[in-house]
């Protein structure tokens, strides 16, 4: 999947989700960048990531919010059973790419998938 | 009038955070159905068994089922199994808080028969701060609950799911937009697209309209403070609709309940109304580690009194002083030690750093109660210590390894959760990384467990799943299912370890008895070793700075001296190769009180902090039921243990009142200050400590009630907190049109309640709504949504209506009680008698239909005249 949107349209897109602006978001020249590194960028397209990227992606993310939400646990109901999770433990079960891992990698994915949905309605609009 | 769709709720337990996902969440919805839609209900939850929920299902025969709890794709809890016996959800409505139910239980339990089935694609996540979930992110997944709060009002599936999606939807816009927090939105995001529907959409009870609008109040997280005010945000959602909250007012309260602050609700997106209150800082108890503050909004009406609590960390800031040492044995396997010099120190969460000096020493201002959390060395994996100014430094033991049965699963059977617990390992180096290479070795994270191999075969090699191990390294455990309730010989394999109970043994040996309590054991895990060494650090018990070249003798329980070391640059000495066995420690300083330890047992202890008392200083031991609240002058006292004063007069003082959480789930404890060692009950007092001593208080139970008043009538006591004698009796009365009382949790109808506050307590007054009348009706040339005609409404609800206008006509104004009014749907609240009127008009005709209108009559008339003057 590709997606193109003018600066304008990404400006406006990160004023109805302000939340998104250091969320990485796609790999160019092999470094994670994120909505608001595009418009510096001043890169109109992108693609959307593959599995690959998605675990790199995921691993930077984690590395983000780990300063900016230090305390944030993530709580997941696993087959296992009920899994707790600090911000670090996160980034080694993504590291590690453990079944844990699998999971933050899918969530991380809907989660990349449902931003370029609403880019994609940004654009429409 | 009871509900004739029967309402069941399973939530069994199985974990601590299952406890809290199941018991929190699924009370609330319990709660909602029994007290506010007034359904049949029925609940199964704690310790339920397999075949109780197997024979409770046709015998109760709810028409909506809602499972809370852990799923895989084809079964939940260890109830259903593959898909085996989801044919008794035939003919139900069911709701599976659940993970990955959605995948394949869905389908299956659909082509047996079952109505409808919502559940999840995919594992369902929250975020939270704090754990158990009552953090500032708990509402937003509690609000899960409404699907099944509107199926039971009569909406359809489809129309529950989609009416809850756009409430979690509202909450994704704050965290998106107001927060700025995009770990909640991705969490929301994945939760909102796993959730699924399999069968009819359309499938609905015959409902049932709530009878009032339960409000939950509660803090979304401070979101800034000044010198003087910590500003919290405050959440109000009406349980039944998306009711504008805006204008009410919110009280807060300290724990004394003095009124401290107020605020307004000033904001709402969709259904969830804000405000933000400003507690002054001058109100939190500076003794106690948290302040809980009461909000309480009453807005009356249908919507009564809605009461949440506010917990407020002390400000209080801490000094941390600690070392950092790297431990760990060189290849010729020899012990070294050495500080971790310009190390950056950090605790678990990087909320404040420091840098140690050239001997491994930091210190550090943090607020207050962190000074408990062990600090990272970056660089090396898992934990060093933190030590402490305060608490005093005591002796730790070395290991822990603990495992813990999980009593509760359904089928007479249950989960066996097994854990190697290698935590606390005070003095412990950062390396373990340097696996191998250390005194302890941390097995390889393949432990297994055994359970009654004869006769349960099927629990043999239970291997500890890797990614348990987190990046402490200190958790490795093995979940066993469907064990049968009874004794059980459990053996765990620790090739080259030993239990310190029974050294003699390569593993572990216990006999379980798996039965419905919560049963505990521990055990320490060593590496099988014929002697012991026993690490010994010395420091000055004022300034913590480590003692160098100090002379320690190592006696034997006759007080033989059995060997001497000394300390190295670094305050550390080891006395190596011990037989297993019982010793003391004896340092004889120039300068310093002497030291003779207490009896150390050569294979329980590994490290020792030994303080040395200055010559001049005074031991003082603080012995209190209550810990961390005792100040003594400015300084507080983090805990029970000794502290070393100057000889002299001190001021110590307590607080009135300490509010604290224990347990899983969290049980709130309260306490009022009883009296000090000599009887005395003030909260302050001088004392001069001129030799060592021991000084105590104490604190005697104070449960809390909690009243709160739904609808309109009065209560006496008025509704809010209190804090009671422990045992003491209490009336309680309300006034006429009371329905019931919810005392907790149980229905009574007597309107005076005689409450024996042997617990904390929460009761809640509901009141017949008081109802309006509306009176609608409309002039020729339309209709209205709803019809004219009179309807009766709760005070307090509102209504929408619609002035639909017949063609040819057009919606004029409405007057309402005799007022003009032009918007058209026109919402309305109601709190007196209204009577409506929607006025139309014909729509005027266009200019050339005029003229022709127009034209006839003259057309007409010339052909009169014509007629007339040709006769």
């Amino acid at each position: 999947m590709k997606i193109t949107l003018s600066a304008n349209e990404l400006r406006s897109f990160l004023a109805s989700h302000p939340s998104l602006e250091d969320v990485p978001i796609s790999i160019l020249n092999g470094k994670p960048i994120s909505i608001s590194d595009v418009l510096r960028l001043g890169k109109v397209t992108f693609e959307f990531p593959s599995d690959d990227e998605i675990w790199e992606l995921a691993l930077e993310y984690c590395s983000r919010i780990l300063t900016k939400y230090p305390e944030k646990k993530l709580f997941l109901m696993t087959r296992e059973g009920a899994v707790e999770l600090s911000v670090i433990d996160r980034i080694e079960h993504l590291r590690k790419r453990t079944e844990i891992g699998k999971i933050l990698h899918k969530m991380y994915k809907t989660f990349l998938t449902e931003i370029f949905r609403w880019m994609s309605l940004a654009v429409r609009r | 009038m009871p509900y004739e769709d029967r309402f069941m709720l399973v939530a069994p337990h199985y974990d601590d955070t299952a406890i809290w996902f199941c018991m929190v969440w699924g009370s609330y919805i319990e709660k909602v159905a029994k007290f506010n839609l007034n359904c049949n209900t029925k609940v199964l939850k704690y310790n339920i068994t397999k075949e109780m929920i197997e024979s409770e299902i046709p015998r109760f025969d709810p028409k909506v089922f809602y499972a809370i709890g852990h799923g895989k794709e084809n079964s939940y809890q260890g109830w259903i199994n593959a898909c085996e016996n989801d044919d008794l959800l035939a003919g139900r409505i069911c709701n599976f808080l659940s993970c990955l139910t959605g995948k394949e239980l869905g389908s299956s339990a659909v082509s047996k028969g079952c109505l409808a089935y919502i559940g999840y694609n995919e594992v369902f996540g929250w975020v939270d701060s704090e754990y158990p979930p009552f953090g500032r992110y708990h509402w937003t997944w509690m609000d899960f609950n409404l699907i099944t709060s509107y199926i039971l009002r009569g909406f359809t599936v489809r129309e529950a799911v989609e009416k809850t999606k756009k409430r979690i939807t509202d909450w994704m816009e704050f965290w998106d937009v107001v927060m700025e927090d995009p770990d909640v939105v991705q969490a929301i995001i994945n939760d909102l697209n796993a959730l699924v529907i399999h069968g009819d959409e359309n499938a609905k009870t015959e409902g049932f309209e709530p009878l009032f609008h339960e409000v939950a109040i509660f803090p979304i997280g401070p979101d800034e403070e000044s010198d003087e005010y910590i500003y919290v945000r405050i959440g109000l959602t009406c349980q039944v609709d998306d009711c504008d909250l805006t204008n009410v007012s919110i009280k807060v309260l300290d724990e004394g309940l003095n009124q401290v602050s107020s605020a307004t609700v000033d904001s709402r997106i969709g259904g969830i109304n804000f405000a933000r209150v400003a507690i002054p800082k001058s109100a939190l108890n500076t003794m106690a580690a948290s302040t809980t503050f009461t909000i309480i909004a009453d807005i009356g009406g249908i919507h009564g009194t809605a009461v949440g609590f506010v917990k407020v960390s002390s400000r209080l800031p801490v000094t941390l002083t600690g070392y950092v040492w790297k431990y760990y044995r060189n290849e010729l396997g020899e012990i070294v030690i050495e500080p971790a010099t310009n190390a950056r120190v950090y605790d678990y969460w990087k909320t404040f750093e420091a840098i140690t000096d050239e001997n491994g020493k930091y210190e550090v201002v943090v607020p207050a109660r962190t000074y408990y959390m062990c600090s990272s060395l970056e660089g090396w994996l898992g934990f060093c210590t933190a030590v402490p100014v305060s608490p005093t430094p005591t002796t730790q033991f070395r290991a822990r390894c603990d495992g813990f049965v999980i009593p509760y699963a359904p089928d007479g059977h249950t989960q066996l959760l097994l854990g190697v617990d290698v935590q606390w390992l005070p003095i412990w180096p950062p390396g373990w990384g340097e696996l191998g290479k250390t005194n302890f070795e941390v097995p390889d994270w393949k432990v297994v467990f055994w359970l009654d191999g004869v006769n349960y075969g099927n629990a043999k090699d239970v291997m500890s799943p890797l990614y348990w191990v987190n990046h402490s390294i200190s958790f490795a455990s093995a979940i066993i299912t469907n064990v049968p309730e009874g004794k059980h010989e459990l053996r765990i394999d620790y090739e080259g370890y030993y239990i310190v109970s029974e050294p003699e043994k390569d593993y572990y040996t216990k006999t379980l008895d798996i039965s419905g309590t919560f049963s505990y054991y521990g055990c320490a895990l060593f590496k099988r070793k014929e002697s012991e060494d026993i690490c010994i650090r010395v420091f000055d018990a004022v300034t913590l700075d480590s003692m160098p070249n100090i002379k320690l003798e190592l006696l034997d329980e006759s007080n033989t001296v059995i060997a001497t070391t000394r300390t190295d640059r670094l305050g550390h000495a080891w006395f190596t190769d011990l037989p297993i066995a019982n010793y003391r420690i004896r340092a004889t300083i120039p300068g310093y009180r002497e030291l003779i330890t207490d009896v150390l047992k050569a294979n329980e202890i590994w490290g020792v902090y030994l303080p040395v008392i200055p010559e001049g200083r005074l031991k003082v031991r603080v012995n209190s039921n209550i810990q961390h609240y005792l100040k003594i002058g400015d300084e507080r006292i983090m805990a029970n243990g000794d502290f070393y004063p100057l000889p002299g007069t001190y001021t110590l003082t307590v607080p009135r009142l300490v509010i604290e959480e224990q347990k899983v789930p969290p049980d709130i404890l309260t306490h009022m200050f009883a009296s000090w060692w000599d009887g005395d009950a003030s909260t302050s007092k001088e004392v001069y400590l001129g030799r060592d001593m021991e000084l105590s208080e104490s604190y005697r139970s104070a449960p809390r009630l909690i009243i709160r008043a739904v609808g309109k009538g009065s209560v006496n006591p008025s509704p809010g907190v209190y804090y009671r004698e422990l045992n003491e009796s209490l009336l309680i009365s309300a006034g006429p049109n009371l329905l019931y009382w919810d005392v907790d949790g149980e229905r009574v109808y007597e309107n005076t309640i005689n409450l024996i506050m042997d617990k904390n307590h929460t009761v809640t007054a509901y009141f017949s709504p008081i109802e309006y009348t509306l009176q609608i009706s409309s002039t020729e040339g339309g209709i209205t949504d709803p019809p004219p005609g009179t309807y009766r409404y709760p005070e307090g609800s509102t209504v929408t209506v619609r002035a639909i206008p017949n063609d040819g006509y057009e919606f004029d104004y409405w007057q309402l009680n005799g007022e003009i009014l032009i918007d058209n749907p026109i919402s309305l609240t109601i709190n007196k008698d209204l009577s409506l009127t929607a006025y139309f008009t014909p729509i005027a005709p266009p200019i050339t239909r005029r003229i022709g209108i127009f034209l006839i009559p003259i057309a007409i008339g010339a052909i009169l005249e014509l007629k007339r003057r040709t006769s």
